[in-house]
């Protein structure tokens, strides 16, 4: 077994440096590496590794980065890099006693996911390295552990504040997890003056480093901004899919894993007997992505049996249940792993069904605290596709291969038996697609017998008093706050299937050249700037882009592109009468109106008393003139939209606290000399309109004003 | 940390961590449950229970409940098995109890213990997973349970570890003095020695036998 050494303190000689790799080499008996970063390589150093690439028995391997990295983030990239299997990770320079490094590395090889943490002794480097005093110290500065495991922890969390407490942290989060830190009996040797308080040695006093670590309880890190490229990462979750004839369906499911914010899952997809195994084959190649893997069953043997199957062919500490027929929401893996820590061992979260003819939504929150006393109360159990659950446990337990459906609740009900503790994340996190050749619709008999047996379980031992106890303690649990709970629609509708709905999707900020990543030309419809008047800054820059397919969601997100929301147009709405005329005015002019709308919306949230007055010039011109009676106005906004061909639009914002400054402010713009366009007076406490004066036909009907005051009550375009 | 028991609404008996300060860290497992209600208990011997089974909570803390005897604190102290678990020690002492033995076969078997009239009564004590079995079965010289052991690694002398403990909650109300714990895999002398130095300090003898060695107390 070969050890890569992490040098995160270099030597400040060549002495210090060859005593150093004296020592490694009597104490390693396998191959090694040292890993040092090149920016901090003193003087003595440079041309070193070349030296030892000619034939030397150890290799030191300089790094160098590109730009500013924080420490985390080199030390990741240096592990991440490595060679060898096993990791020796030193945030001191320090000497090895006799045989303690093989006695540790080879307490790795019985307990792969383990921590060997060593202890300090401190010694002063001019004198003989016997009789220091031992340091107690739980920062731990000095371990090993596999580079495997390392990075499925997701290694070092790169978040300024932990800076001066990466490996305590890494340390804590491992104990979280339930893994082992070994200790060895041995302390290693420390210069004294690399030991925590001496001067120089940046390491935070025990009781800030601890606060920092412990203020946050959760096991992976760096779940979304990792400086370690994709390449050299490996999976935490396994995707767990199991199927049988819906290879439509499945594309579909297995699109909406592909778009998720965290990127580093592995599909497990188990064909559990398929009347025809190349359809799912095909459809599996077609998405040419590595992290998609295909088991079959040659029968048919249930979907308990397919779910242990992917259980048994996951490579990954994590998984995440997802089924054929469904759709994850983005940020469903990122929610479900950032729920675990020490105390919650299994998350879950709402779910929204979603008729698959008309896209009908209806949402399932689930009660917080999944347990005994819940399955007494109210007999509910978590969501089967939200779980996020150590693969270990479904190994262990398995699902019951008795079973044909309602394996979830009974596999859940034991391992909270068990002791398992199951937390609701407070999200909803998929689209559960009801349709005609679902389990549930085909299997319902078996569905509630499967039910009432697992709920049997719970109860089997206990006496009334006891159940009673129980019932009690189930009343005490309540139901999330899951946002979007009031607007399903709009804010998960984007995430529904191509023939139910028509997709826009939002960019914000910078919104040119993310466009350009888009590499959707066609499809961009306009930019919509909004510049504070008052201020002299701009607010916000959104771009939209029409008409995207699930398909191509997964090529933005492919293309790095993340941040952006989706908005989605139901195929079963009423087209607006500005939808209908497609021209790119009209466009334009529909987006104006909304992003007024959104203005409105969040300005309201900071001033509630504010009555408005809307201004959209007829000319392409952004003359920021302010009204008359500046004194009185207390927000002044431009908004822009530019659409195809460079079609350009304007509306001003003008808002004030009371109705008659905005009133005759609307009247001396009326009056500005060459003006054309529209004026209104709006109140945006009820959001009415109050007054509508035209000098000049640009287009808009009145009907259309009164319905974005309509779709404002209703909370589209809200932010 | 606190170890602490109870008999649940759902009519298992469980032992259990809880975190006094919530900086401790309480991974799973975290319990150690039985489908039984237990109703006479010594502190000392579920302490010893809880500490067998949750060795990877417990060390570098401080367990401020329940109190132990002193006998028990210097077995745990100068015990390999755990390093740095500190506890707060009172005078009090477990009282041994010797009228029963248990024996505690590594997989459940429908043999009965060979009884040895001229000695005290012994008790078979199989215990099932309750992952997948939930339940209790009693008769004089055999006792089923389910017991939630696949919660924990599956590794032979954690195993071991576990059904030891499990003697050791059912030792007070079964007034054993000795257990017989069979161990599937080799445990070395001095893992073996260890074991039953701590069992032995809650006043019950413990006797680690191999699977043909467990046969042979069984017909």
């Amino acid at each position: 077994m070969g050890l890569s050494i992490l040098l995160r303190h270099l030597p400040e000689s060549l002495e210090e440096f060859e005593n150093l790799m004296n020592n490694l080499s009597d104490r390693v008996d396998s191959e090694f590496e040292i890993i040092a970063d090149g920016d901090q390589l003193p003087e003595f150093m440079q041309g070193l590794e070349i030296q030892q690439e000619l034939g030397e028995e150890y290799m030191l391997k300089v790094v160098y980065f590109d730009g500013e990295l924080s420490l985390a983030s080199r030390l990741n990239l240096m592990a991440a890099g490595a060679r060898y299997e096993t990791l020796l990770l030193l945030d001191s320079f320090v000497f090895f006693k006799e045989d303690s490094l093989r006695r540790a590395t080879d307490t790795l090889e019985r307990d792969i996911r383990g921590l060997v943490s060593f202890r300090l002794e401190a010694i002063d480097y001019y004198e003989q390295p016997e009789g220091g005093d031992a340091v107690q110290t739980d920062l731990s500065q000095v371990m090993l552990i596999r580079k495997r495991y390392f990075l499925e922890l997701r290694g070092f969390d790169e978040r300024p504040e932990f800076s001066l407490a990466l490996s305590y942290d890494l340390v804590q989060r491992h104990r979280r997890r339930g893994g082992s830190v070994h200790v060895p009996g041995d302390s290693v040797q420390v210069l004294s003056k690399n030991i925590e308080g001496s001067p120089g040695v940046e390491v935070l006093p025990h009781n800030s480093a601890r606060s920092i670590v412990d203020n946050d309880r959760s096991i992976y890190r760096n779940l979304l901004k990792w400086s370690v490229p994709s390449n050299l990462r490996v999976p935490l979750i396994s995707v767990a899919i199991a199927t049988h004839d819906r290879v439509d369906m499945l594309r579909e499911s297995i699109s909406s894993v592909l778009y998720q914010s965290f990127q580093d899952f592995e599909i497990v997809v188990v064909d559990d007997g398929s009347s025809t195994a190349e359809p799912i084959k095909q459809l599996i190649a077609g998405f040419k992505d590595a992290r998609i893997r295909l088991v079959r069953h040659e029968e048919s043997r249930g979907v308990a049996a397919a779910r242990n199957t992917a259980a048994k062919n996951s490579n990954c500490l994590l998984t995440a249940v997802h089924d054929d027929d469904d759709l994850m929401l983005p940020y469903r893996l990122q929610a479900g792993i950032r729920g675990l820590s020490d105390t919650v061992d299994a998350t879950y979260g709402g779910w929204i069904n979603f008729d698959d003819e008309t896209g009908e939504l209806r949402p399932f929150v689930s009660k917080e605290g999944f347990s005994p006393a819940l399955v007494a109360g109210t007999g509910g159990g978590p969501g089967h596709s939200t779980w996020t659950v150590p693969t270990e446990l479904i190994s262990r337990f398995k699902y019951d291969e008795r079973l044909t459906s309602s394996v979830d609740h009974e596999l859940a009900m034991r391992l909270s038996l068990s002791g398992v503790r199951w937390q609701h994340v407070g999200k909803f996190l998929y689209l559960r697609r009801v349709h005609q050749i679902q389990i549930t619709a085909t299997d319902n008999g078996n569905q509630k017998a499967g039910h009432t047996l697992s709920k049997l379980r719970n109860r089997f031992l206990t006496s009334p008093w006891g159940l009673e106890q129980l019932i009690e303690q189930s009343h005490e649990l309540g139901y999330p706050d899951c946002p979007g709970r009031k607007k399903l629609f709009e804010t998960f509708g984007g995430y529904l299937p191509d023939h139910l709905v028509s997709r826009k999707v939002v960019l914000r900020g910078n919104t040119v050249s993310k466009m350009m990543e888009a590499q959707l030309p066609v499809q961009a419809s306009s930019i919509v700037r909004e510049f504070d008047l008052l201020e002299n800054k701009a607010i916000s820059e959104k771009g939209f882009i029409d008409h995207v397919s699930q398909e191509q969601l997964v090529e933005l997100r492919r293309n790095n592109l993340t941040s952006f929301h989706v908005e989605a147009i139901s195929h079963f709405d009423a087209p607006t009468s500005l939808t209908e005329n497609a021209s790119t005015q009209s466009d334009v002019d529909k987006a104006i109106l909304d992003a007024l709308s959104v203005s409105v919306q969040s300005i309201r949230k900071k001033k509630f008393l504010l009555h408005c007055v809307v201004v959209i010039p007829t000319a392409n011109e952004a003359r920021d003139e302010l009204p008359g009676l500046r004194e009185k106005l207390v927000e002044a906004r431009r908004i822009t939209v530019t659409g195809e061909f460079g079609f350009t639009r304007n509306a001003f914002l003008f808002g004030f606290e009371s109705l008659n400054s905005a009133n005759k402010a609307m009247k001396e713009i009326k009056r500005m000399r060459n003006f054309s366009g529209i004026v209104w007076l709006w109140d945006s406490r009820s959001l009415e309109l109050i007054v509508r004066e035209s000098a000049g036909d640009i287009g808009f009907e009145n009907k259309n004003v009164l319905q974005l005051a309509k779709l404002d009550d209703s909370g589209i375009g809200a932010e | 940390m606190i170890i602490d028991w109870a008999n649940r609404g759902t009519g298992q008996f469980a032992v259990f961590l809880e975190k006094e300060d919530p900086q401790e860290t309480l991974a799973f497992p975290r319990e150690l449950t039985l489908d039984l209600n237990i109703t006479e208990t010594s502190e000392d011997k579920l302490v010893l229970a809880a500490l067998l089974a949750f060795t990877h909570n417990c060390e570098g803390t401080i367990i401020s409940r329940p109190t132990i005897g002193m006998r028990t604190f210097d077995a745990i102290l100068s015990s390999k098995l755990f390093t740095g678990i500190y506890f707060n020690v009172s005078k009090k002492a477990a009282v041994a109890n010797n009228q029963t033995e248990i024996l505690l076969p590594a997989v459940p078997t429908t043999k009965s213990p060979i009884q040895d009239r001229t000695k005290k009564r012994t008790i078979a004590v199989n215990i099932l997973g309750n992952h997948n079995w939930n339940g209790r079965v009693f008769s004089v010289d055999r006792v089923y349970f389910g017991a939630n052991l696949a919660s924990f690694p599956s590794d032979n002398l954690m195993q071991l570890r576990l059904r030891l403990a499990v003697g050791l909650i059912a030792s007070e109300e079964w007034k054993a003095g000795s257990l017989v714990v069979e161990s599937p895999g080799h445990v070395d002398t001095e893992t073996a020695s260890q074991l039953k130095k701590l069992v032995a300090s809650v006043g019950v003898k413990c006797e680690i036998v191999s699977p043909d060695e467990m046969q042979e107390r069984l017909i």
